[in-house]
Formats: C-alpha cells, sequence, structure tokens
C-alpha cells in the first residue's frame, strides 16, 4: 500500500509545511518543557461548571435542532448577539445580517483570502504579522508585500509609500491585513491617531482592511481603542474568534462585514464545509447571554496581566542588557529584540535541548525573511510559577 | 430646483436606525455630485416635519455628516455641503476573485419554492431530528466536559484527537481497510473533506472525473477551483466503467469522484467486480479515486459491499466518512482515510483553513461511540428506513403510471426515478409543490443541468403515514401531465427536444 505517488496542487509547494505551528502545539504537551511558544489560553480561565451548565441546558432545551444542519451564516440568535455585543462594546452599529459565524478565525481568515484573491494579487502584511496569515495567502498565491512595523505596528509613512508605489504601477491590492491590537506577534497596538491614519489611507486607495481582532478583548493596560471597524464601517472586514474569550476548543468565530460581503462569504463556506457547527455555537450563545463571557474576559485580563508582569519583572531582571522590547498592553505575547546577528533558531534549539525551554523564533512571521534576532515568548499558558525559571533559563541559552 | 430633500426615502421596518439611513442618503448625494459644494441642507427641523421623523435624528444625522467631513455647519447660519467633500473618499466597490465568481449560485431548494405551508417531503436529505438520540449524548457530553473538560476547551492537533483517529482507523479495519491512525484525518464533515482535497490536488483547469449524475455540491465546489469537470454516466452497476476507460485511454484527469455506495442521488451500489475493476483502473491509469462513503452505514438490508479503499493496494483512494448522516449532521464531524503523505498534506490544508475540527466534540462523538450508542442508534435507523423504503416501493409500484421506473436501494435515503421521456421533473414539480408534494428534479445534479426527466425523492425526513398519500398525489400528477401531453401530441404541437438516453 501507499504505493502511489501524489501530484499536489502548485498551491501546496508555496506554503513551508506548517511545522512552526503543530510543533509549538506538540511542544505544550511534552510535560519537561517549559513552553512560551503557542498562543494558548490558560485553562484556569474556563469555567467548566458555567460550560456544563450551558451545555447541559442547549441539550435538554434544543436538543435536536442543536444537533442538526443549521444555517449556512450561522445559528441566527447567535448573529444577534454577537451584532448586539459589537455595537454595544465597539460602537460598530451592525444587524445579524453583518455576521458570519466561522470555524474560529482562521476559517474566517481563509474565507475572505478566498472571496478576494486571484493568483498573483497582491496582499499587504506587517512584518512581522500573523504566520498562519501568510501561510493562508501564499495558498493563495498572492503576491505578498510586507510593511514595516514601529512601536505601535504597521508604519503608516511606509505604508503610504508601498500604496503609492503599487498605485503608480496600476496596482490596487486586494487586502491589508492587520491586528491593530496587540498583534501577534509583536504584542504592539495603534493608538487612534494611528488608526485614524491606516483607515483614512486604504479608504484613498481603495484597499480592503481585514481587521483581525483576536487579542483584541485582552486589554491589561487603559481603556481600549475602537476597532478599524468602528472608524470604517464600510471597509473593514472585522475578524474575532471566540478562542481568546471563551474556548479554542468550540472552534468559533466571527467575520462582520457589510451584508452583501457576507452573502458570498456565507457561499464560500457553503463549499468549505457548509456551516460552523451547531452545538457549540448554541453552547457559546447560551453561555454568552449569561453575561459569562464578559465574566470570563475580565476574569483572563487579571490572569495575563500578573502573567505579562512576571514575566516583564523576569525578563528586565535576567536578559541581558542589550534586550529589549515594546511593552505590551495587552494580549499574549512578548516580541524581544536580542543583538543585531542573533540567531534565534540556533537559540530556540539550545533553548529545547539544553535548557527544555521552548519559544517561537522570529522568521516565520516575516514574508521575506528576516526577524533572525527576534523571539516571540507568550505568557499566556505557562505557570505563572514557571514564569521566573523559564526567563531564567532562555537567558542562560542566550549567553551559553 | 425641486426640493430634493423631499424625495429621500426612509426604511422604518430596517433594523438600521433612521439616522445612519438619513446620513447614508445625504451622503450618497453628496458623494455621487447630486449636491454640490456650498448647497446649504434644510433646518433640521423642516426637514424632520417633512419626513416626519424626530427633529434629534436629522441632527444626529447631520453630526455624524461633519464628522465624516461631508459637511460643515456654521453657528447661526446653517448646515452645508463641504467645499472638499468631493474628494472625500467613496466607499470601497467590492470586487471578488475569479474562483469565487466563478462558483454558482447555491441550488434553489423545492421547499423555498413552494407555497405550500406544510408540504409532504420528499426532496430534503437532512436527518430526521426526531430520531435523534439526544439524551444519551447529552449525558456522554457532560460526562466528558466532567472528565476532562478543560483539555477538551483548548486546542488540539490539527489531524484530530488521536483516540477517534484510532477509533476510525480500527472501524474501517473491520471493513476489510488496512489501516492505521496515521492514514486518518479527522475533518469538519464529508464537505470539508471534498474541499480539503480539491485544495490540496487541483490547479486551475485539472480535469476531474464525477459521476452523471452526481451531488449538488461538488459542481460549485469544482467551478471554484476552476476544474474541468468531466462527466461518467451512472448504470445500475455504479459509474459506467467501459465509458471511463475509454475516456482514460485519452486523458487522465487529476481525481476521479465516486459515491460507490448508496450514491446521491440514484441510491445505487457498485457491485463488488465493478469495484475491483475501478480500483484497478485508477492503478493502471495513476489516478487518485475520492470515494465519498458518506452513507454506507444507512444500510437497511442485504450484505455490506468492501469499500473501494477495501481493495486499495496502491494508495489509489481516499476515503471519506461522516458522522453527518448516521448521527448528528450539527456537529460537522468526518474524516478522510489515505495514503500517509497524502494525509500529511491534507493537514497542512486543515491547518490553514480551521486549525482543527472541535476538540469537544471530536471527544463526546467518541464516547458515544465507545459506550454502544452509535450502534444501537444505526440499528435502529435501519428498522425505521426499511419500513419506509417497503412503503415507498409499494406505493410507487401502486400509484405511479406506466412507463416511470426507479431504482430500488438498499441503504441511505435517495430513490432515482426516471419518468417517461415526454415531460419533465420541473413541470411536476411545478404542479405537485402546489399540492403539497415536493421533490427534488434530477437536473439539480448534472453538471450541465441536463437530466430533465428524473427526480430524486428521499425517505430522509417523510414520515412514514405522509409517504403513500404523498406518492399517490404525485402519481396523479404525473398521470395528468402525461395525458395532457397525449392531447397536445394529437393537436400536433411542435418537436421537443431530446433528452439523452441514460443507462438507469
Amino acid at each position: 500500500m501507499d504505493t502511489q505517488t501524489t501530484d499536489f496542487s502548485r498551491r501546496m509547494a508555496l506554503f513551508e509545511p506548517s511545522r512552526s505551528v503543530t510543533e509549538i502545539l506538540d511542544l505544550a504537551e511534552r510535560p519537561d518543557i517549559i513552553s512560551l511558544a503557542g498562543g494558548l489560553p490558560d485553562p484556569a480561565v474556563f469555567d467548566l461548571d458555567m460550560v456544563r451548565e450551558s451545555m447541559d441546558r442547549v441539550l435538554r432545551d434544543e436538543g435536536a435542532a442543536a444537533l442538526n444542519y443549521g444555517p449556512n451564516a450561522g445559528y441566527g440568535r447567535l448573529r444577534e448577539w454577537i451584532a448586539g455585543r459589537m455595537e454595544e462594546r465597539c460602537g460598530v452599529p451592525l444587524s445579524p445580517e453583518n455576521i458570519l459565524v466561522v470555524s474560529g478565525g482562521v476559517d474566517g481568515l481563509n474565507l475572505c483570502a478566498m472571496a478576494l484573491i486571484d493568483k498573483g494579487d497582491t496582499v499587504l502584511v506587517g512584518a512581522p504579522t500573523y504566520m498562519m496569515a501568510l501561510h493562508v495567502f501564499r495558498t493563495y498565491e498572492a503576491h505578498i508585500v510586507p510593511v514595516p512595523l514601529d512601536e505601535q505596528g504597521i508604519d503608516p509613512d511606509a505604508l503610504e509609500q508601498r500604496l503609492s508605489e503599487l498605485d503608480q504601477k496600476g496596482v490596487r491590492p486586494r487586502l491589508l491585513y492587520t491586528n491593530p491590537s496587540f498583534q501577534n506577534p509583536s504584542g504592539r497596538t495603534m493608538d487612534l491617531p494611528r488608526r485614524e491614519r491606516l483607515v483614512e489611507l486604504c479608504r484613498r486607495y481603495q484597499v480592503p482592511i481585514a481587521e483581525d481582532h483576536a487579542y483584541g478583548e485582552l486589554v491589561y493596560d487603559g481603556e481600549a481603542l475602537p476597532p478599524l471597524k468602528a472608524l470604517d464601517p464600510e471597509n473593514v472586514l472585522f475578524i474575532h474568534t471566540f478562542s481568546k474569550i471563551f474556548g479554542p476548543g468550540v472552534r468559533l468565530g466571527w467575520v462582520a462585514a457589510e451584508a452583501a460581503f457576507i452573502e458570498r462569504l456565507g457561499l464560500c463556506k457553503l463549499g468549505t464545509d457548509q456551516c460552523a457547527n451547531t452545538l457549540t455555537q448554541r453552547l457559546v450563545h447560551d453561555y454568552g447571554t449569561r453575561g459569562l463571557i464578559d465574566v470570563q474576559v475580565k476574569r483572563s485580563i487579571e490572569l495575563y496581566r500578573s502573567k505579562r508582569d512576571a514575566m516583564e519583572r523576569a525578563m528586565t531582571a535576567h536578559f541581558p542588557a542589550d534586550a529589549s522590547w515594546v511593552h505590551p498592553g495587552g494580549g499574549f505575547f512578548f516580541w524581544v529584540r536580542l543583538a543585531d546577528g542573533t540567531d534565534s533558531e540556533a537559540l530556540l534549539r539550545r533553548a529545547i535541548e539544553e535548557q527544555k525551554t521552548a519559544f517561537v523564533a522570529g522568521p516565520p512571521f516575516f514574508h521575506d525573511g528576516g526577524g533572525s534576532n527576534y523571539l516571540r515568548l507568550s505568557y499566556s499558558f505557562v505557570r505563572e510559577d514557571q514564569i521566573e525559571e523559564a526567563i531564567q533559563r532562555l537567558s542562560r541559552a542566550m549567553t551559553a | 430646483m425641486v426640493q430634493w430633500w423631499k424625495a429621500l426615502e426612509l426604511d422604518r421596518a430596517s433594523k438600521k436606525p433612521l439616522y445612519q439611513q438619513l446620513q447614508a442618503l445625504i451622503r450618497s448625494r453628496i458623494e455621487d455630485g447630486g449636491l454640490s459644494e456650498s448647497t446649504k441642507l434644510p433646518a433640521s427641523r423642516d426637514l424632520a416635519a417633512q419626513l416626519g421623523i424626530n427633529r434629534n435624528t436629522v441632527t444626529n444625522a447631520y453630526e455624524e455628516l461633519t464628522k465624516t467631513g461631508h459637511v460643515r455647519s456654521h453657528v447661526g447660519q446653517g448646515t452645508f455641503v463641504s467645499e472638499s467633500a468631493s474628494s472625500v473618499p467613496s466607499p470601497l466597490r467590492w470586487s471578488y476573485s475569479k474562483a469565487v465568481q466563478g462558483a454558482r449560485g447555491r441550488v434553489r431548494s423545492p421547499s423555498e419554492a413552494t407555497s405550500h405551508p406544510d408540504p409532504i417531503d420528499f426532496s430534503s436529505l437532512v436527518p430526521d431530528e426526531r430520531l435523534f438520540p439526544v439524551e444519551p449524548f447529552r449525558v456522554v457530553l457532560d460526562a466528558v466536559l466532567e472528565r476532562e473538560g478543560k483539555k477538551l476547551l483548548q486546542y488540539g492537533p490539527a489531524a484530530g484527537h488521536p483516540p477517534l483517529r484510532r477509533y476510525i482507523a480500527e472501524r474501517l479495519t473491520k471493513r476489510g481497510v488496512r489501516t492505521t491512525t496515521e492514514n486518518v484525518l479527522i475533518v469538519n464533515g464529508s464537505q470539508q473533506a471534498l474541499d480539503l482535497i480539491c485544495r490540496t490536488l487541483l490547479d486551475p483547469g485539472d480535469p476531474v472525473v464525477v459521476e452523471s449524475p452526481t451531488y449538488t455540491i461538488i459542481l460549485p465546489l469544482l467551478a471554484q477551483y476552476q476544474a474541468q469537470i468531466d462527466e461518467v454516466a451512472m448504470t445500475p452497476r455504479g459509474m459506467d466503467l467501459d465509458a471511463l476507460e475509454a475516456q482514460l485511454t485519452h486523458s487522465r484527469p487529476k481525481l476521479l469522484f465516486t459515491m460507490p455506495t448508496f450514491h446521491n442521488p440514484t441510491g445505487i451500489t457498485m457491485d463488488l467486480a465493478s469495484r475491483r475493476r475501478l480500483v484497478d483502473l485508477a492503478a493502471r491509469f495513476r489516478i487518485p479515486i475520492v470515494e465519498d462513503d458518506f452513507d454506507s452505514e444507512l444500510r437497511f438490508k442485504g450484505e455490506p459491499v468492501p469499500p473501494l479503499k477495501a481493495l486499495d493496494e496502491q494508495g489509489c483512494v481516499a476515503h471519506i466518512g461522516t458522522f453527518s448522516k448516521g448521527l448528528f449532521p450539527g456537529l460537522r464531524l468526518g474524516w478522510i482515510v489515505a495514503p500517509r503523505d497524502v494525509v500529511l498534506t491534507l493537514g497542512r490544508s486543515k491547518l490553514i483553513s480551521d486549525y482543527h475540527t472541535s476538540l469537544l466534540l471530536q471527544a463526546a462523538v467518541l464516547e458515544f461511540c465507545e459506550r454502544g450508542h452509535y450502534s444501537q442508534h444505526l440499528s435502529k435507523l435501519a428498522v425505521i428506513y426499511l419500513q419506509k423504503s417497503r412503503k415507498l416501493i409499494g406505493a410507487l409500484e401502486r400509484y405511479f403510471p406506466k412507463g416511470v421506473s426507479w431504482t430500488e436501494p438498499e441503504g441511505g435515503f435517495a430513490f432515482w426515478v426516471t419518468l417517461p421521456e415526454k415531460i419533465s421533473a420541473e413541470a411536476v414539480l411545478a404542479e405537485s409543490s402546489v399540492d403539497g408534494v415536493i421533490f427534488t428534479p434530477g437536473s439539480n445534479f448534472f453538471a450541465r443541468g441536463q437530466g430533465k426527466r428524473f427526480l430524486r425523492l428521499s425517505i430522509s425526513r417523510v414520515p412514514l403515514e405522509h409517504i403513500e398519500p404523498g406518492i399517490k398525489k404525485l402519481g396523479a400528477t404525473i398521470e395528468r401531465l402525461l395525458d395532457r401531453e397525449m392531447d397536445e401530441e394529437t393537436s400536433g404541437t411542435g418537436p421537443r427536444e431530446q433528452e439523452p438516453a441514460l443507462h438507469i
């Protein structure tokens, strides 16, 4: 058996094996390793008793309907609840027709890419950016144009320059992908004037924005800033996930966009997997309408803020003087810059083998190389009482 | 000049607040150039009175327009269209990828077409939720949440929950498939299986063989991946292998899709000899086969036939299965069994599609199966659907006019009816739906809309006691159309289009 060689499609050659992602998940499982690699939530934020209560209620009261196919765009009452919550929290006026329930944030991104990108189309991303976004765009054979970040995320001057160069060549990018709040991997956040400028630029050059809000609710310092979606409701595709506000195990998220666009995305979803699974949509709806998502977000903020502070203290105490980072006001990550010339991938191997500590090296977050002197350290999953130990181990690996 | 604002129309039934509607209406006038620079907008009091709305609504709309730079207001003078308003960027016009433009819209289901409030439904293949084993599933879900909830709410491996992968491998081993955990990828139902296979294997322009007729949703999916669709007719023994062999000698398709067991829409099961020949052809011509085995567990009579995957010695077959038909469609749980390197690559596509399938649901279904509930449920379904199929066949024999024929499947929900050449299923549906009987016209299942004389009857959701009255009405409708046809023929209406003869 297994003798026939398979000809894969061209697009499969365009993204390297996503080893980094699977390795992250594998490492988190190994008991002997302290992992600062994965962007996994801390299971302590899950309120299992309340989840069981909601699940039980859904199956008792709506059992059969909760287990059959649901509407392609998602469970109506969940769409309604999402629209209402976004309006309340972010000031974006939305109706249920503006919401497509998807199977997690990556599904949302994949569907948007499917709807908008043809082979050779230009897509703008941050350098660095979320590595899964790069993989998704590569499979659609997009021409990826990275834009450097400064301390607040995508640098608007650099963006304007890219847009104007592309415009002179007659190229209109099909999408700008960005995490304006607590970016993965850099943890950086755009302030309000930055957001306004970005939205204005994209509108001027007629480039839709895909705004990934995955970490947007996990605000540890000060007030949440309005998402780009609130600044330009028409031109922003807003992608959010339940992974960081409920739990990744249900694989649910949503896209908020103009109703006509949502309808097209729904057709794409029909082809990819028909609809998000019905049962966990109803579970999340029940849990959410009981106010428990908001409670969980509050609990998560307390927990992660404390872990972030612990990690920052440890890094200040133990890291070499030339290590630097921008203090993240929320989210899951520190993005640490080491001395130029550092090979973070070699460092990672040393850290795992000699120090039993894992993180993610910088290069996979860049489309065209670079970033080898950066590390992404996640404080979300690691136990708080292991953080200092982990940072000490990493310091040892750095100075070895 | 006509007062432009008298023509503004607000939709009071809309959920969009009135001030936003008003703002949008005025803004589009400005952006269209319908209102030139420095035009004075009506006083809020006047506009409110004219439109019969609250003055605050108008004030709010003006404020929004001020924020976006479309208008400016001067205290004591009023509100004016900004000088720079024409340079305010206009909203985007979204343009879709060619792939998405190429995919055809969703096929309209017959239930959307009927005005009858409560039709007898022979159209839907959706499982009947009245039969769902909800209570044992509720107990199982609570048990897995209690036991390992914190782990199950977390991320999991892209290829699936390892114990469920192992369970599926073992289940298939019992059906003669030599396979291990590493050959199994868990996906969101068979639809995602098809999508991942297309995504992983097809480039634009690649030829793909499908059965004719075939599963409705594969067609737009293939269109989206810009595949070239080659149809091979169905025979009572499954796909026409002579035709396939002839085709393979001059072109090499990238993939071949087949539903060898209880084929949708025809209900036909390919016999063992044909299965062997198909797998041999695939091995000889090096064509990957996608075996969509979505409903083989719904056998209500006869002996199981081994899946193509059990006959596959050279790794030519990707086998798709699902819990959607035999258990709960809403969980979106299915699997692909394929050679290891293929599963690895499909797993990468899965990762960039949605990371993985819900861990909680995978664990719950595994527990449900391990406690024996799934087998019990399948046995219960077999009894019910055997009864329904007998009732249907009895009614077809009694009430359908001569010249109509049908398939008699041993499982699944779909029965395929061939009408006399003179009449089309659409014409039958147009009349029967008024009488409250619906089904799916055959042309939905053909890549080029042919097959007008076929129709699919599904026994999935129709209650047992509605089968006979439904078929009786449908028989009468067909008879009526045939009579009318005879009258027209004798009165000499022009020639009609010839339908290609199919083997069924």
